[in-house]
């Protein structure tokens, strides 16, 4: 592996710390905000308060809150994380991508001094089982580097490392359970919520000429069906993302209409414009969340997306213009 | 969609291994496919066949990357999903 090593010094492993501002910028990327996705510098970190060359090595991507919430796992534990230039892409989409990929982890090492890498013998490389839709296991293996198939999850980074045994972790399955979804909720009602922006703000708009009907309706409807769709994702019927999002809307339009009748404030234009509005939303959010989900299956969706997406386009068309007639038969 | 040459595979098992969703099994010393629709399409499987015995239709699971890569076709694959863009959009280079 030496002979591949580019010229010029060698960069020693840093240790791997984070300040109070990376909270700040953690959070922004979670919640979606600003779209400020960071890079960290590619290279050798560890996480103890010394290089330790029996500590096991992690490899990962560069994206600034994968290593950030890599580094909050592994807090109080000796490790190296090896950290490749994935361009600022967490580890499941750069690999997607083919940037997660065995040339650029064989890069990263190479660049490193071998005695920095070296554990219990080998170059042994544990890598996150998420990464290998990028990484060609035999590739690392047929440049001398010994990978391991490490798990998917990071929560359960500390059990794996405390058995010590390093071995594949060939069973482990991505659930998508009730964890994942809440860890992904308020993100994804936080970006639905700016698409949604725009139909309300159109409504808004036109309100002042013709008052119709009010304008904070897509945005507030648009977030209510939202959360229920992803706590409720596994229960709701069929695979489709689209259909669990009428089934959504229906739910939640029975649930309002029956609050309306108990109000006595329902009116046939209200109910109307209501189910137009909230049916065109559950098929914009099913079809949404399909990139948010880490389920979507990619020849399945693109079939979804052909069938559905003209009607949700149709549907919310169709609201805009009731609240348009209702505006202008004032 | 997902296809599996019975007559290359040689039923070593890495598909199964390297798979996160649990979507193929080995059955009579051949690899399967139990779950098709839980399969992401992600491509581990394929990449990692030693025999080169699985064909996947790998892509983006994605309402903003299918759009944009696929009926608009006014993004290249792999970079419709807007994952990056920041950082000057994806490049592939060296990870074939």
């Amino acid at each position: 592996m030496s002979s591949d090593c580019p010229p010029g010094p060698v960069p020693k492993p840093r240790k791997l710390t984070f300040s109070w501002w990376d909270y700040l910028l953690a959070f922004a990327e979670w919640i979606n905000a600003f779209g400020n996705a960071r890079a960290i510098d590619p290279g050798l970190y560890f996480t103890g308060s010394t290089p330790d060359p029996s500590a096991p090595v992690l490899v990962t991507g560069n994206y600034h809150l994968t290593v950030f919430l890599l580094w909050r796992t592994l807090r109080g534990r000796n490790v190296r994380v090896l950290v490749i230039d994935t361009l600022g892409i967490n580890v499941w989409c750069s690999s997607g991508k083919g940037r997660f990929c065995a040339s650029e982890i064989l890069r990263q090492v190479h660049r490193c001094d071998p005695a920095d890498l070296i554990h219990e013998g080998h170059v042994r490389l544990v890598l996150p089982k998420l990464s290998l839709s990028g990484v060609k296991l035999s590739e690392l293996r047929a440049a001398g580097v010994q990978p391991v198939i490490g798990p998917i999850y990071r929560h359960d980074l500390p059990r794996y490392l405390d058995e010590g045994t390093f071995r594949d972790r060939r069973d482990d399955k991505y659930r998508f359970d009730l964890r994942d979804r809440l860890f992904i909720l308020v993100p994804s009602v936080v970006q639905f919520s700016l698409y949604m922006a725009v139909p309300s703000l159109l409504l808004w708009g036109w309100n002042h000429l013709y008052p119709s009907f009010p304008a904070w309706t897509p945005l507030a409807y648009g977030l209510g069906l939202s959360i229920p769709y992803i706590v409720l994702f596994p229960v709701l019927p069929t695979r489709q993302f689209a259909v669990k999002g009428l089934v959504t809307a229906g739910i939640s339009l029975a649930a309002l209409s029956g609050w309306w009748l108990l109000q006595h404030t329902w009116t046939p234009w209200t109910f109307v414009y209501t189910a137009v509005l909230m049916a065109s939303l559950g098929l914009w959010f099913g079809l949404y969340f399909t990139g948010n989900s880490g389920v979507s299956n990619y020849s399945l969706v693109k079939r979804e997306i052909v069938r559905w997406l003209p009607v949700a386009a149709l549907g919310l068309a169709g609201a805009l213009l009731l609240a348009v007639v209702k505006g202008g038969l004032r | 969609m997902i296809t599996i040459d019975r007559g290359r595979c040689t039923g070593c098992g890495v598909c199964i291994h390297v798979c996160a969703r649990e979507v193929l099994s080995l059955e009579a010393r051949h690899a399967v496919v139990r779950d098709y629709p839980a399969c992401l399409e992600c491509g581990a499987c394929q990449l990692n066949c030693p025999a080169d015995a699985i064909e996947v239709t790998k892509g983006t699971g994605c309402l903003l990357a299918i759009l944009r890569e696929d009926i608009l076709k006014i993004a290249p694959p792999g970079s419709g999903c807007g994952c990056g863009s920041s950082s000057g959009g994806i490049s592939k280079g060296g990870c074939g």
